[in-house]
């Protein structure tokens, strides 16, 4: 099948960027997104034009590299898919696709469709951790852990931190995330003695970033490749009043 | 720092600070529903004084003496009026503080537009219905509450007359029920969003809370718009009061 791509081009960080139309011809249905534009990228690079620089790694949706905003949609039309597991058989011949870079003041674009996701980093740097002596790993079983406890902590666990929360979210907040990764820590027993700490700060290094404020929409659970539930953020909230209830956090 | 200006800086405690308002509104606009439905109640015979009143005068001047002698009268209703205009400062103000907030988070916004996958169309409207019910109770308030506005037929202590008479003129009617339904926007999303907030929330049994949102918007605003429907409608008698008193009824018996 033919499509036409209307793909956003930026030379580089803080300079205007425009959208400029490819045909990518030959499209194959059982080819990923990605693979597609490794194609269009194949012809660019035979003409001499520079390629369009994406965001990519394993491929098979666990690293939260990839992520593309496809026709107003974080990751493309398929629910719980990541942009590399998406693939050109949602598509029909003839259709005008049109990509952009996620849009949020934390994510600079770079280049092209790839953005700066640091920020991400620095919110789990503020307390995405448990402190704990290292060494030989302790028995496995020394901490009971009750099953549905460590499946909902498991739940939050699977955030890739692609940040299609984000890129979704009318607000540009990055509750899901944060929320995701205070709460895969704070619901399990390695992660109490730190909860309130956790809350708090990594709350505040989410707003020293600049992200939004969450009203609640429920747009990051739909575009969320692991299809992180909101219920998380309920949580996080429920964690955060106890943190100043109990006043037990720097 | 001051632990209340850390927990008011962050878009959280703001959104919990809305939350409780939120709460507190609810309590307000549900009592006030109910009371209003007095207006359907017809007259009531005065035991010892052996006159009819309207049970909505009743009501309204039992709001004055509730909880005499240990409060003063009109002092519940003041303490009342205090904490509904804190609860409003502290909710309209964290409202547009996290309004800029979230304003700034996007600076460079889609070329091509998000498309919304999931959000209602009560969420997305929540900032415009806002603003218009604070222009209402404003209306409001200088309407039936200090009888400034459409001031020709208010008479004090009269509520079921103030009441039928300011609803008669058509278009009064109008505006007080395109506001409740403005009313019901804002609670669709704001009821279950005020129980997210403040984490009130089991994975179990959510779906509680939506019908929750769903159930109390609809009891509240058609218990709201019932009134000047049933006064347009002819279903809610013209008053009659004593030429001599602002709160006896004519009538001998109910209705």
């Amino acid at each position: 099948m033919n499509v036409t791509l209307k793909v956003w081009r930026q030379k580089g960080p803080n300079q205007p960027g425009g959208f400029v139309e490819y045909k990518a011809e030959g499209i194959i249905g059982d080819m990923s997104f990605l693979e597609m534009l490794d194609t269009v990228n194949e012809g660019l690079v035979a003409k001499g034009e520079p390629p369009i620089a994406f965001d990519n790694d394993c491929r098979e949706g666990i690293c939260g590299m990839c992520g593309l905003v496809i026709n107003g949609v974080p990751h493309g039309p398929s629910k719980g898919t990541t942009t590399c597991e998406l693939y050109m058989r949602h598509f029909h011949d003839g259709d005008t696709i049109v990509i952009e870079p996620w849009r949020s003041v934390a994510f600079p674009v770079m280049k092209d469709l790839i953005v700066d996701r640091s920020a991400f980093d620095r919110i789990v740097q503020a307390g995405g951790y448990i402190s704990c002596k290292t060494g030989s790993a302790i028995e496995a079983n020394t901490i009971p852990v009750p099953k549905p406890i460590a499946d909902r902590s498991m739940d939050a666990a699977t955030c890739i931190g692609c940040g299609a929360c984000v890129a979704a979210c009318p607000n540009g907040s990055a509750m899901l995330f944060t929320s995701a990764k205070i709460g895969h820590l704070n619901l399990l027993p390695q992660g109490k003695p730190e909860r309130f700490n956790r809350a708090v700060h990594m709350i505040e290094a989410m707003e020293a970033e600049k992200f939004g404020g969450c009203t609640n929409h429920g747009e990051c659970e739909a575009a969320c490749p692991k299809s992180i539930s909101i219920d998380f953020i309920a949580f996080v909230n429920r964690e955060y009043m106890g943190a100043y209830w109990t006043a037990d956090f720097e | 720092m001051n632990w209340f200006v850390r927990f008011y800086k962050s878009s959280l405690g703001k959104k919990i600070i809305m939350a409780v308002s939120g709460v507190i509104f609810f309590g307000f606009v549900f009592l006030h529903m109910y009371g209003n439905l007095k207006m359907f109640m017809g007259t009531e015979l005065v035991e010892g004084l052996g006159v009819y009143k309207y049970k909505m005068d009743i009501y309204a001047e039992h709001l004055r003496t509730f909880g005499e002698p240990i409060l003063t009268y009109g002092m519940l209703l003041w303490i009342l009026r205090f904490v509904l205009v804190l609860a409003l400062v502290l909710h309209v103000t964290s409202a547009v503080q996290l309004w800029l907030m979230n304003n700034k988070a996007r600076p460079q916004n889609y070329a091509n537009a998000l498309k919304s996958q999931v959000t209602t169309f009560f969420a997305r409207t929540m900032y415009y219905t806002g603003p218009l019910l604070f222009l209402y109770i404003v209306y409001h308030i200088l309407h039936f509450t200090t009888g400034d506005i459409h001031s020709s037929t208010h008479i004090e202590g009269q509520v079921y007359g103030n009441v039928y008479n300011a609803f008669q003129t058509w278009w009064i009617a109008l505006i007080y029920i395109v506001a409740m339904i403005f009313l019901g926007f804002h609670l669709q999303h704001g009821l279950w969003s005020m129980l997210q907030t403040l984490g009130i929330n089991n994975p179990k049994r959510n779906l509680w809370r939506k019908r929750f949102a769903t159930a109390f918007t609809l009891i509240i605003v058609l218990g709201f718009i019932a009134v000047p429907i049933g006064i347009q409608a002819g279903i809610i008698p013209e008053p009659h009061y004593q030429p001599n008193s602002t709160v006896i009824a004519y009538h001998e018996t109910g209705r």
